[in-house]
């Protein structure tokens, strides 16, 4: 019975995809939440970004629908474009306070 | 069923994810932070090799392990990183909060991936289920989804008249073919949309970067 259960863990199947990519996401939540760096909290994003793109491919495969991995592709330029955007700002803060914690974020009106 | 050396690969590569999404959220050099985000991409790279999708896994290592970390050790290389304070949160009532949270955001994400597709191990389904889904699908298609229902048609015809094309189709899943070809007919608009969206990033970032000190022009900077 204990080795069924451990062969069945071992035994990847979609639900393996689906809990892996859960948890990436969850630990991107969490440093979204706890880190102060703004480039940090953007790498954050691009985990949690990267943990979906997995959960696509994952039921690409298992649900044998090619769309899913082309959804991959629309959501990888969307975050390069937002990574460019977010580090340009983060640029622009950091000329201006000399680093790039969030809190300066606030002074930032206009 | 057997172990195959698939599932291996990706208990390696689930590890290493894992692992090292843990110490960017934890190291307090960011430096140290982009180079694990760089080996979680790049293991993620090969978990979409492990699922087939050879183009999107050289596309995810070329694109993100390549460019978007490129991109991010470069900004933070113009940095003075020395001097970031206070970076994590410091232990409050608000940081329990939030680590409770992502807590059971974990747990309801993890529990609804890992009984939505029962607990055991489901291999992909064999051609024949997948006709019998597609004609099913068909019968009780709504009206309004004209398109979708005309696709299913074409390929529920193609199948049962020409039995080799049909396995073909499924037989060539992998095939970069299949992914630029639906990525030119169907997806088309969406595709020339994200052009568009790439030139305002690009133009968005030129101008965020030109503007000198921040958007405070009345101001003085803090010294």
């Amino acid at each position: 019975m204990g080795s069924s259960v451990l062969h069945n863990f071992l035994k990847v199947g979609l639900n393996h995809y689906l809990l892996l990519s859960g948890l990436l996401f969850s630990i991107g939540v969490l440093g979204l939440l706890l880190r102060r760096n703004a480039i940090v909290i953007l790498m954050c994003i691009e985990l949690m970004l990267n943990a979906v793109n997995l959960t696509f491919v994952a039921f690409a495969k298992y649900g044998q629908n090619i769309d899913g991995q082309i959804m991959v592709f629309f959501v990888m330029t969307i975050a390069a474009a937002e990574a460019s955007v977010g580090l340009a700002i983060a640029v622009a803060v950091f000329k201006r306070f000399k680093e790039v914690n969030i809190s300066h974020f606030e002074n930032l009106k206009g | 069923m057997d172990i195959t050396p698939q599932d291996i690969v990706f208990h390696i590569f689930a590890g290493v994810a894992t692992v090292g999404s843990i110490l960017v959220v934890f190291m307090a050099n960011p430096i140290y932070c982009s180079f694990f985000l760089a080996l979680v991409m790049s293991a993620l790279g090969g978990l979409f090799f492990v699922l087939d999708a050879a183009f999107v896994a050289a596309a995810q290592i070329i694109v993100y392990a390549g460019a978007v970390m490129v991109l991010f050790v470069m900004v933070m290389m113009i940095f003075d990183l020395k001097k970031d304070s206070e970076d994590l949160t410091g232990f409050s009532p608000m940081t329990f909060l939030k680590i409770v949270f992502v807590g059971a955001l974990c747990g309801v994400l993890m529990g609804v991936g890992w009984l939505a597709s029962g607990a055991t191990a489901t291999p992909p389904v064999d051609l024949n289920e997948q006709k019998s889904v597609m004609i099913k699908n068909l019968s009780t298609a709504p009206t309004s989804a004209v398109t979708d229902a005309e696709d299913l048609k074409k390929e529920v015809v193609e199948i049962t008249q020409n039995p080799q094309a049909g396995k073909d189709i499924f037989k060539d899943y992998s095939d970069t073919q299949k992914l630029s070809l639906k990525l030119f007919s169907k997806f088309v608009f969406a595709f020339e949309a994200l052009s568009v969206l790439l030139l305002v990033a690009i133009v968005g970032s030129v101008a965020l970067a030109k503007s000198r000190g921040g958007t405070h022009h009345g101001l003085k900077r803090p010294s």
